[in-house]
This record gives C-alpha cells, sequence and structure tokens, in this order.
C-alpha cells in the first residue's frame, strides 16, 4: 500500500516534470510510460541502501571487457 | 540447394577442408534462397551480393593452397546496429547517414578473421528497441519475429543463412530466437566486444549469437573467444537444473505446461531437476532494469531526439523522453541494487548447473508488437550467459523455447549443460515458409 501510494506521488512528479519538459500534448500521450515508470521508481527505492553491510565502492556489474 | 542452405555452421569448414563444398557455391545457393524467401520474410536490410561473392572466392584461393579456418566459407548476417566496413547501419532509424561505416565493428572483423562472409545486414527494430521491424515471423507471417534483433531471428530460422549476430538490452537475441524457433546465446556481459556497436542501454547492451544447434553456438563462440583461458568445470553427468517456479506462474498455461513436460524429460534421462524460486521479487529485478535501461536511453538520445523528434518511432520516442525525467537519485539507486541483485542471484545460480525456465512468457504473439520481455531482461540486468533452446510447438504450431541460465562467466559450462538439454528435447522440422 506505501509502494502505491509513493507510485501515484512518483507519477505525479514524473507527469508534472513531462508537462514542463514536453508540453501537455506529450506529457498525456506518455501517461503509460510515465505510470510504469512511476512504479518501478517506487519499487526501487522501496528498497533500503545498505553500506554497512555492503561496500561502498561501487564494483558495478557493468561491462568488463573480456573481449 | 536445398542440401546446402540446411547446413550447419559446423559442417561449412569441415566441407570445405574435404574439398566437397565452395564457399562460392554456398554463398550463391543462400543468395539464390533470399531472393526467393525474403519478398515474404523481409529478414535483410542490406545485402552485399558482390562483397560475399568476392569474399568466398578469396576463400576459395585460401582453401586450394591448404588453408582452412575454423569458421571458413561461413555466411553470416548482422543486425543493421553493428557495423559492417562499406555498408552503412541505418538501424530503422532515417537520421542516421547511408555513408557507409568506415570500419568493420569489432565483433565483425574477428568473424572475418575467423573466416566468415558476410552476406548482409539483418533488419532491427528502430535503433535496437521495440518500435516492430518489417520482419516476419518464418512460422506465421502474421506474427511478430520478435524483437529487436527480429531479422537476425528469422533469417536463420528460413535457412537463409546459418548464423547471424544481434544485440540484447532487454530481451533482444533470446526473444527472437524462441519465436523463431532457433538457438539463441548471449554471452556474459562484456563478453563479446561492443565496439562499433549503436549502444541502446550501453551498461546492459550485450551480444549474441542466432544458430540452428547448440553445438554451433559453442562451436562459433569458442572460435570468437579461443584466446580467453576460462576455468570452467566440463559437465561429466546429467545436470542440476533449477526450474524457477516464479516464471511458471507468469507464463501462459501452454508454456508453463510445456516447460513442465521439458523438466519431465530432464528428469527421465537422468538430471537433479529441484523447483525453486528465485531469492528476490522478479518485480524488483524488472524495475531496476527498467530504471537503468530508461534513464541510459534517455541520456543517450539527448541530442538526437532534440534535432529529429518526428524520427523517431513512437515506442523509442516514449521511452527516451521518460527515461529523460527520471531522478538521478533513482538511477543511483537502482544501480546498487543491481549490485546488490546480482551477488544474491550468483550465490542462487551456484547451487546448480543452470537455473531452468521458459525463455518467453507466450509463443509469437501478432506483429503490432515484439512480445514480452521480462523472461529475459533479469538475465540481461544481471549479465549472466543465458541461452535459449528450441523444445517443441504450441497446438497452433508456433515454436515454443527453454531458457538456460548459469552464473556469471560460465558460459562454457552453460553451453554444456545446453547441448545435453537439446538431446533430450525433440527437435523442430523447419518453418513452413522455407
Amino acid at each position: 500500500m506505501a509502494t502505491e501510494r509513493t507510485s501515484d506521488q512518483w507519477f505525479t512528479i514524473l507527469r508534472t516534470s513531462a508537462e514542463l519538459r514536453f508540453g501537455s500534448e506529450r506529457a498525456a500521450a506518455l501517461t503509460d510510460e510515465l505510470r510504469a515508470m512511476a512504479e518501478a521508481v517506487a519499487r526501487v527505492l522501496s528498497e533500503p541502501l545498505n553500506f554497512h553491510a555492503e561496500s561502498p565502492v561501487d564494483f558495478p556489474i557493468e561491462r568488463v571487457d573480456r573481449s | 540447394m536445398t542440401a546446402l542452405i540446411q547446413l550447419s555452421v559446423r559442417e561449412i569448414p569441415l566441407r570445405i577442408r574435404q574439398r566437397e563444398l565452395s564457399a562460392t557455391e554456398l554463398v550463391q545457393a543462400l543468395l539464390e534462397w533470399i531472393d526467393r524467401t525474403d519478398p515474404t520474410l523481409q529478414a535483410w536490410a542490406e545485402i552485399d551480393r558482390d562483397g560475399a561473392l568476392r569474399e568466398a572466392e578469396r576463400l576459395d584461393r585460401l582453401a586450394t593452397r591448404g588453408t582452412v579456418l575454423p569458421l571458413h566459407g561461413v555466411p553470416v548476417g548482422l543486425k543493421d546496429v553493428i557495423d559492417v566496413a562499406g555498408l552503412p547501419t541505418r538501424a530503422g532509424f532515417a537520421p542516421l547517414s547511408d555513408r557507409p561505416a568506415q570500419a568493420d565493428a569489432t565483433i565483425v572483423a574477428r568473424l572475418r578473421e575467423l573466416g566468415a562472409v558476410v552476406l548482409g545486414k539483418t533488419h532491427t527494430t528502430q535503433l535496437a528497441f521495440a518500435d516492430p521491424a518489417p520482419t516476419r515471423n518464418p512460422w506465421n507471417p502474421e506474427r511478430t519475429p520478435g524483437g529487436s534483433s527480429s531479422g537476425s531471428g528469422a533469417a536463420v530460422a528460413a535457412r537463409q543463412v546459418p548464423l547471424a549476430v544481434g544485440t540484447q538490452t532487454a530481451g533482444s537475441v533470446l526473444r527472437p530466437a524462441a519465436y523463431c524457433g532457433v538457438v539463441g546465446f548471449k554471452p556474459s556481459l562484456g563478453w563479446l566486444p561492443l565496439d562499433g556497436v549503436i549502444p541502446l542501454a550501453w551498461t546492459l547492451d550485450h551480444l549474441g549469437l542466432f544458430v540452428r544447434s547448440v553445438e554451433d553456438a559453442a562451436y562459433v563462440y569458442v572460435a570468437l573467444c579461443a584466446h580467453q583461458r576460462l576455468e570452467l568445470p566440463l559437465l561429466t553427468e546429467p545436470p542440476r537444473l533449477l526450474l524457477l517456479v516464479d516464471f511458471l506462474e507468469l507464463a501462459e498455461p501452454e508454456v508453463a505446461e510445456h516447460l513442465l513436460d521439458v523438466a519431465r524429460r530432464f528428469r527421465e534421462a537422468g538430471a537433479r531437476v529441484e523447483e525453486r524460486r528465485l531469492p528476490v521479487d522478479v518485480g524488483l529485478l524488472l524495475a531496476v532494469h527498467h530504471v537503468i535501461m530508461l534513464a541510459e536511453m534517455g541520456a543517450l538520445h539527448q541530442q538526437m531526439l532534440e534535432r529529429h523528434p518526428d524520427a523517431y518511432g513512437p515506442r523509442l520516442r516514449s521511452a527516451v523522453e521518460v527515461g529523460q525525467l527520471i531522478p538521478s537519485g533513482a538511477l543511483l539507486h537502482a544501480r546498487r541494487l543491481r549490485r546488490r541483485l546480482g551477488a544474491l542471484l550468483d550465490t542462487f545460480l551456484a547451487q546448480a548447473d543452470a537455473a531452468l525456465l521458459p525463455t518467453a512468457s507466450g509463443p509469437a504473439p501478432g506483429r503490432e508488437t515484439t512480445g514480452d520481455r521480462r523472461f529475459q531482461a533479469v538475465w540481461t540486468l544481471l549479465g549472466t550467459p543465458a541461452i535459449s533452446v528450441p523444445s517443441g510447438l504450441t497446438r497452433d504450431g508456433l515454436p515454443l523455447a527453454t531458457q538456460l541460465v548459469a552464473r556469471y562467466g560460465h558460459d562454457r559450462h552453460l553451453l554444456h549443460v545446453a547441448a545435453w538439454c537439446e538431446r533430450i528435447l525433440p527437435g523442430l522440422p523447419p518453418p513452413p515458409l522455407t
């Protein structure tokens, strides 16, 4: 429920940003994508970071060029 | 000609070595077959007829002098986001120049060094995202071949070429392979070089291979990575597999039923198949992938979108615009989580030889979409090697596929496991379009 409420808040933030950046017509066209991103952002931010148990140094799983 | 178009990657250099085949006659046969089938299939964006024949003749002269390379005379199709010197890289995006690429992408140069013959460029969805390409599915022209490597998957399935290369940022190699009934192999992140490939989301982009057997996937992969020293265990007994219940619950009923049948076959052949749940929620993995992918797409296309907004397909434009709105805190958070989730899943995958799940949630849907990326995107996020093996047909005659996933860096072991699994599975006949 908390994530759902946060998702609604993120949707409002993203939609407002879209209106300011791309105009209201484009913002309306983006509604489904904005909703999906709001849910994703809320889901991601619901997981606390833990710098005690996990190294503060990032070694992200990114491209390790072994070619 | 029928026999020539059916040749596997591995057979081609063998037959050339034994003087039973010339690279030129094979290229000519495939070009003729493409001429007959591609008006319907539309797998190819550009065919380099003269260049391919010239290279085949050169390779034939080399073979006459006794030199036969590991991929000698093997025709290859390259997704049209990969640079080939002398050919344009259009990526289905009009603003990209028709000017030919000045140099080969590293993967293309390596394929050429190994003796492969570049036949041309295969269709991609626009810039490797989700606006459908013109390509049809060779099993049913009203269905999508999947995307974004649409032409690569369809061309290999339709016997137009025995090997094609694609890219995957969410599910763009494994999904078209599954929908088209061929083997798709996505090696670990970073193990095939991306220089000279148009990026979509640079920390997620992978190269991958389309072939018609696991044996061919292994053969090409080992040839491409021969210089790597990999200390990986070989398979000495039937594998231990983790059947991922999370994905069975997300799959369409016919797909879930099929995978349970596949698991039963594996058990009967001696494999240990254990039903397990992932240690993390699939929804979280997909959310992390979505945030990172769209944020990187937004950054990458910042200037291009301002200059050419109307050139973008609707799905790509929406994704890029939304990507530009993602707060930096959310992206940084997602990147930290990616690291944590990668470690958790690595420990999970270390319990067995491979994880087992459907490659896609359902068979190929209609052409208005390129399909559901959820079952492949999880492994793209984590950079783990994944392979799709054809495993049956639906009641409507569309391909179904089984996906196997191993720990990061355990690519060769995964290929051994997949080869074992492939021996248990029924092979598919050629698609009706051929």
